[in-house]
C-alpha cells in the first residue's frame, strides 16, 4: 500500500510537471528561427573544398554508404534530397565565409546542442530499431548519435562491424570492458561476438536495453537448448539466467557468479548432503580426502541436468 | 560572428527539423547534379593473403581463436564492392578464411528497392588441454568401457592402461539469410532466416548414484530462426508487426554411458536425457507516436508460445527394474509468454525532460502436471512418484524519471523511481515487490572538467515466505532464497572526466554496490562490489597516440548454512579480486607509409573462500588467474594499392584452481575425472600478409 501511495504521488507529480506540455499539442519546446539560404549547387558546392581524405574524415566514404544511395529517395542523395545539407543544414553562408560555426557540425566541440544534433539524425531514423530511443538510457545519458556512428570514416561506420562496434561501447562501459578480460567470458574480446548481439543501444523495453523482451529470451536466441519447457524445470533457470551466471565475465568457469557448492547452497539447505559445509579439509590430500561433492563441477558432477531435464526420472536433475 | 553563429545554427536546425524527410525539400534541388560526387563505380576488391605461425599447441588458446595447433596457417580475407548502373550494389567481406573461425558476409540489392543479406560464420570451442578418459566412443551417444571395468573405486580401475587423450571440441556454424523490400517511401518488409548448427562434443558428467564420471558428451543441435516483419513509417507515427519462430532440434534423444564403478543392482549403464526439441512462436508489434512536438510515446507488445512434445525415453535403462507406466508418452509442454511495454517522454519546458514507462512480462507455464515413477540414477525405483512443477512468472515494472539542466556550472540533475513487482507460482513466496529510487547530479565547473555522482537505493520485500515442496526433503525454514528474499540495495557511482590539455584527457570512475539480505538467517546474507577505474588518452604528437586504462574490482559475499535444518552452524565468505590494466599505442613512423601499433593488457584475479564451522577450518587455496596479452602490428604501404602487414601476438595464461589442480582421474575415489588441470599456456602467433586493392 505504501508503495502504491508513493507511485501514485510520483505519477501525480509527473503529470503536474508534464501538464503544460500535455495541454499544448503543437507548440515546440523553443521557437526555431527562419530558415537560411541553401547553396546554389548542393554537394558540388561542398566538394569544391571538402576533398580532403584522412582516416577520421573522408568525403568519399559517405558515397560508399547507404546515405548516398541515389536510387533511394529516402536518403539525402536520393531524388530531391538536400545532399550534404540534409544533415549539415543550409550551407550558403558557410560556403562564403568558410567558418565551421556557420554550418551544423557533429563534432564533440560543436556549438550545436547535443539534442539538436541528434534530432537531425532522428528526423529520418525514428522508427524500427530507433523507435524507443526517446526513452532509452543513452538518450537520457546524453549520448550523441555521432559518439558511436561515423559516416565520414574511411573504413565505414564502425557500428556496422562487430569488433569496432564493441570497442565503441566499451570506451564508455569500462566495467564491462574489464569483464571481458576475465578468465570466463563471451567471446567479445576475440571479436566473435558483439555487444549488439545481446543489446540494442537505441533503446528497448527490456532491462539493460536487451535485444529481446527479457533476459532469458535474449539468452535463448543462442542457447535455445535451455529454453524448454521441460518436464522437470529448475525454477531459477526459467526465471532469470543471471541468478547463477554473469553475462560479461567471471573469474570462475561458465560465467558463474559463485563457485559451487556455495552457489547452490544459497538456495538449497534441506537435510542431507546439500546442507553439509564443504571445507578445504575435503580437498584431495586434506584430512577428509577428496570428495566428488566439492571438486570438479561439485554439485553438478551428479546433478548434471541443472538447466532442467525431460527424462521421466529426472526430477532431481540427475538424468 | 560569435553572436551570430548560434542564431544561424538554430536557423539551420529549424530548417532541418521543418524539412523532415528529403521528400519535403524546402528548396528546388533539380539543378543539383552532383557532378563532383565521387560515387563509386564498377568493382573494387581488396584481398589480404599471407602466412601465420602458431608457436605451441593449446586448446585453451584455440578456444574461439581457431589457433589451437602449432604450425603454419593461412591468412586469407578481403572485401569486394560492386556498383552497377541502375543502382545495383554489392558489398562483401571475408576474414579468417584459413581458420575454423572463418566469417563471410555479403549485402547487396538495388537502391531504393530491396536489400539482400547473407552471412556465414564458424566458431570452434575447445575445452582445455590434458583431458584423459577410459571411455570408448568419446563424443558419441554410446560410451563403453574397455576390459577391466567396472571397479569399486577409481584407484582400483585399470586406468594406467586404459586412459586415452580426449579433446572435447564443438563446432558452431551460423548461416544467415535475409532481405528487406522497400514497398513505398513509408512501407517496408523484411525476412530474416538464421540457422545455428552445433556439432561435436563437450565435457560433461554422468552420475551413478554415489559416484560420477566425466566424459566427452556428444552435441548435435540445430536451431532455426525465422523473422517476418512489416514496418510503416508515417512520419509522425510508425509501426511494425511481425512473426518470429525459433525451432530447436536435437539430433540425440539420449546418451548412454557404461558405469565404470561396480554396479549396485543392475545399474551397469546410465542413460541421460538430452535437451528436447522445442519451438517458440511469437507475434510482435511495436509503434511510436509523436503526440506533440514535446511528447513522444512508443509501445511494444509480443505474445508467444513455447512448446515441447518430444517422446519420452524410458524411465530407466536398468533391465532388472519393473517400472509403472508413464502417465503420458510425451510432455506436450506449453508455455505462453506475453511482453508488453509503453514509454512516454516529454519536455514540458526547456531543460526538463520526463520519462515514464511500464512493462509487463509473463511466462505462464500451462503444461499438464502429472505424477511420474522415478528411478534414481537407473538404480532403484523411488517409492514415491514425483509430480512435475510448471513454474510461471509475472513481472510488472513501472518507471518514472526526470532530468533537468540549466543550473549554474553546467548543473544537471536527474532522478527517478522504479517499482518491480513479481509473482511466481509454486515458489516459497507468491510475490516480491521492489521499490527503488535514484538520483544523479552532474556538474561541469570548467570547460575541461565534468563530474557526476549517482546514488541509488532499493528495497525488496516479499509476501509470506512459505514452503515449496517440489520434491525431496523440505528446505530449512530459516532459508531465504536470494532471488526471493528481502533485500536492501544501495549503490553509488562517481565519474570524473578531465581534459588536462588539448592532447591529454583523463577519466576516473568509482562504483560501490551493497546488498543486504537483512532478514535471511540461512542463505546469502550480504554481497558487496567495489570497483575503481581510470582511463588516459594522450595525443603525443600528430603521429603518435597513446591510451591506457586500469580497472580494479572487489566482490565480497557472505552466506550461512545449517546442517541441522535449523539455526546456522556454518558460514562462508567469498572474496573475489580482479585487476586489469591495458595500454595501446599507435605511431605513424612514416606518415601515410609505415604505421605501427601495440596493445598490451595484463589481468589478474583471485578468489578466496573461507568456510567456517566453528573449529578453525583452514581457508581454501586461493583460485587465481593471470592473463597477459601483447599484440604488435605494423603496416607498410608499398604503393597506392599494396600494403605489407605484419603482426605478433603473444598470450600467456596461468591459473590455479582447487577444483581441478591435483584432481587426477584416480584421485577421488568416487569421481572419475578427466584429470584436467587449471589453464596454463604461453602461445605466440606471428603473421605476415599482403593486402592488395584491385
Amino acid at each position: 500500500m505504501k508503495t502504491l501511495t508513493s507511485l501514485t504521488s510520483a505519477l501525480c507529480l509527473w503529470v503536474a510537471l508534464a501538464w503544460p506540455a500535455l495541454a499544448q499539442t503543437a507548440a515546440p519546446a523553443q521557437p526555431m528561427p527562419s530558415p537560411t539560404q541553401y547553396t546554389a549547387n548542393g554537394a558540388d558546392t561542398c566538394l569544391e573544398c571538402h576533398d580532403d581524405e584522412s582516416a577520421s574524415y573522408s568525403a568519399q566514404a559517405l558515397f560508399k554508404s547507404r546515405h548516398a544511395h541515389r536510387g533511394d529517395k529516402r536518403t539525402p542523395f536520393g531524388a530531391g534530397g538536400l545532399q550534404c545539407e540534409a544533415c549539415h543544414g543550409p550551407g550558403a553562408l558557410h560556403s562564403r565565409n568558410k567558418r565551421a560555426s556557420a554550418i551544423v557540425n557533429f563534432k564533440a566541440d560543436s556549438k550545436v546542442s547535443l539534442a539538436q544534433r541528434n534530432q537531425v539524425c532522428l528526423t529520418c531514423h525514428q522508427s524500427g530499431s530507433t523507435a524507443a530511443w526517446h526513452a532509452g538510457a543513452h538518450e537520457r545519458g546524453d549520448v550523441a548519435c555521432t559518439d558511436c556512428h561515423k559516416v565520414h570514416r574511411e573504413h565505414g561506420d564502425p557500428m556496422l562491424a562487430k569488433t569496432s562496434a564493441s570497442q565503441a561501447c566499451l570506451a564508455c562501459h569500462q566495467t564491462q570492458r574489464a569483464d571481458f578480460h576475465k578468465a570466463s567470458t563471451h567471446p567479445v574480446a576475440r571479436g566473435k561476438m558483439g555487444c549488439t548481439d545481446c543489446h540494442t543501444p537505441h533503446g528497448s523495453s527490456a532491462p539493460a536495453m536487451l535485444a529481446k523482451a527479457t533476459l532469458n529470451q535474449t539468452c535463448y536466441s543462442c542457447h535455445a537448448d535451455k529454453r524448454g519447457p521441460v518436464l522437470w524445470e529448475h525454477a531459477p533457470v526459467t526465471e532469470d539466467c543471471s541468478l547463477c551466471h554473469t553475462p560479461h565475465g567471471s573469474v570462475r568457469p561458465a560465467l558463474l557468479t559463485k563457485s559451487a557448492p556455495l552457489l547452490c547452497q544459497q538456495c538449497h539447505s534441506p537435510s542431507g548432503h546439500p546442507s553439509v559445509p564443504r571445507t578445504s579439509r575435503s580437498l584431495p590430500g586434506g584430512p577428509n580426502g577428496g570428495t566428488a561433492m566439492l571438486v570438479g563441477n561439485s554439485c553438478t558432477n551428479c546433478h548434471t541436468q541443472v538447466h532442467g531435464s525431460n527424462h521421466p526420472s529426472g526430477a532431481k536433475l540427475l538424468r | 560572428m560569435k553572436t551570430y553563429s548560434p542564431v544561424f545554427l538554430l536557423a539551420a536546425l529549424g530548417v532541418l527539423t521543418g524539412a523532415g524527410t528529403a521528400a519535403a525539400s524546402p528548396v528546388d534541388t533539380s539543378a543539383w547534379t552532383c557532378k563532383r560526387c565521387p560515387y563509386p563505380e564498377g568493382t573494387n576488391a581488396v584481398v589480404e593473403a599471407g602466412l601465420g605461425a602458431v608457436s605451441d599447441d593449446s586448446a585453451a588458446f584455440g578456444d574461439f581463436t581457431g589457433l589451437q595447433k602449432k604450425g603454419a596457417y593461412l591468412v586469407l580475407g578481403g572485401s569486394l564492392s560492386h556498383r552497377a548502373p541502375g543502382g545495383l550494389w554489392l558489398d562483401a567481406q571475408a576474414r579468417d578464411l584459413g581458420l575454423d573461425v572463418r566469417e563471410f558476409g555479403a549485402r547487396g540489392g538495388q537502391e531504393g528497392r530491396y536489400v539482400l543479406r547473407l552471412n556465414y560464420a564458424e566458431l570452434v570451442r575447445h575445452y582445455g588441454d590434458g583431458a584423459r578418459s577410459p571411455f570408448l566412443g568419446s563424443g558419441s551417444s554410446v560410451l563403453t568401457l574397455p576390459a577391466g571395468f567396472p571397479a569399486g573405486t577409481t584407484a582400483a580401475m585399470p586406468l594406467g592402461t586404459t586412459l586415452q587423450a580426449v579433446s572435447p571440441e564443438l563446432s558452431v556454424q551460423r548461416f544467415e539469410l535475409g532481405g528487406s523490400w522497400i514497398g513505398t517511401d513509408r512501407l517496408s518488409f523484411s525476412v530474416n532466416l538464421r540457422r545455428d548448427v552445433r556439432d561435436g562434443s563437450r565435457p560433461g558428467y554422468v552420475s551413478y548414484f554415489a559416484t560420477a564420471a566425466q566424459a566427452a558428451l556428444p552435441v548435435d543441435h540445430v536451431t532455426d530462426q525465422v523473422e517476418l516483419m512489416a514496418r510503416y513509417d508515417g512520419g509522425r507515427w510508425s509501426a511494425s508487426v511481425g512473426y518470429q519462430l525459433s525451432q530447436f532440434d536435437n539430433g540425440l534423444d539420449a546418451i548412454v554411458a557404461a558405469n565404470p564403478f561396480t554396479p549396485v543392482a543392475g545399474d551397469t549403464r546410465a542413460r541421460l536425457s538430452t535437451a528436447p526439441d522445442n519451438q517458440f512462436h511469437q507475434l510482435v508489434a511495436s509503434g511510436a507516436f509523436q503526440v506533440s512536438p514535446t511528447i513522444r510515446a512508443s509501445a511494444d507488445v509480443a505474445a508467444g508460445q513455447m512448446t515441447q512434445d518430444q517422446a519420452y525415453i524410458a524411465a530407466t535403462i536398468n533391465p532388472t527394474l519393473t517400472v509403472p507406466a508413464l502417465p503420458q508418452a510425451s510432455l506436450d509442454g506449453r508455455v505462453d509468454t506475453f511482453n508488453g511495454s509503453v514509454r512516454v517522454s516529454a519536455t514540458p519546458m526547456a531543460g526538463l525532460r520526463l520519462v515514464a514507462s511500464y512493462a509487463r512480462d509473463v511466462r505462464e507455464n500451462r503444461t499438464r502436471r502429472a505424477a511420474y515413477p522415478n528411478v534414481a540414477t537407473d538404480l532403484f525405483l523411488d517409492p514415491v512418484q514425483r509430480t512435475n512443477v510448471a513454474f510461471s512468472h509475472w513481472q510488472d515494472r513501472f518507471k518514472l524519471g526526470a532530468d533537468w539542466r540549466g543550473g549554474p556550472l553546467g548543473l544537471r540533475l536527474a532522478g527517478g523511481v522504479e517499482q518491480d513487482n513479481r509473482e511466481r507460482s509454486y515458489a516459497e513466496v507468491v510475490e516480491t515487490r521492489e521499490t527503488s529510487a535514484w538520483a544523479r547530479a552532474s556538474l561541469q565547473p570548467i570547460d575541461t572538467l565534468s563530474v557526476s555522482l549517482k546514488l541509488s537505493g532499493a528495497d525488496r520485500t516479499h509476501s509470506t515466505y512459505g514452503t515449496a515442496t517440489w520434491f525431496g526433503a523440505p528446505e530449512n525454514p530459516l532459508l531465504r532464497k536470494y532471488n526471493l528474499a528481502d533485500r536492501r540495495r544501495q549503490a553509488a557511482s562517481l565519474r570524473a572526466d578531465f581534459a588536462a590539455s588539448d592532447s591529454v584527457s583523463i577519466g576516473l570512475t568509482a562504483d560501490v554496490a551493497d546488498d543486504d539480505y537483512r532478514r535471511s538467517i540461512v542463505g546469502l546474507r550480504s554481497a558487496r562490489t567495489d570497483s575503481i577505474g581510470a582511463d588516459l588518452a594522450v595525443t603525443l604528437s600528430e603521429r603518435t597516440r597513446l591510451s591506457a586504462f586500469a580497472q580494479a574490482e572487489r566482490v565480497r559475499s557472505e552466506q550461512a548454512g545449517s546442517q541441522v535444518v535449523g539455526a546456522p552452524d556454518w558460514t562462508a565468505r567469498t572474496r573475489d579480486r580482479f585487476e586489469t590494466v591495458g595500454l595501446s599505442l599507435t605511431h605513424a613512423v612514416i606518415p601515410d607509409k609505415l604505421d605501427v601499433g601495440a596493445d598490451l593488457s595484463r589481468s589478474r584475479s583471485s578468489s578466496a573462500i573461507s568456510v567456517q564451522t566453528g573449529v578453525g577450518e583452514p581457508d581454501f587455496p586461493s583460485a587465481t588467474t593471470a592473463l597477459d596479452r601483447l599484440k604488435i602490428h605494423a603496416s607498410y604501404k608499398l604503393n597506392d594499392r599494396t600494403t605489407l602487414i605484419g603482426s605478433l601476438w603473444v598470450e600467456e595464461a596461468d591459473a590455479k584452481d582447487w577444483r581441478l589442480d591435483g584432481v587426477l582421474p584416480a584421485t577421488v575415489a568416487n569421481l572419475l575425472s578427466f584429470g584436467q588441470q587449471a589453464t596454463n599456456y604461453r602461445v605466440g602467433v606471428f603473421s605476415v600478409s599482403v593486402r592488395h586493392r584491385f
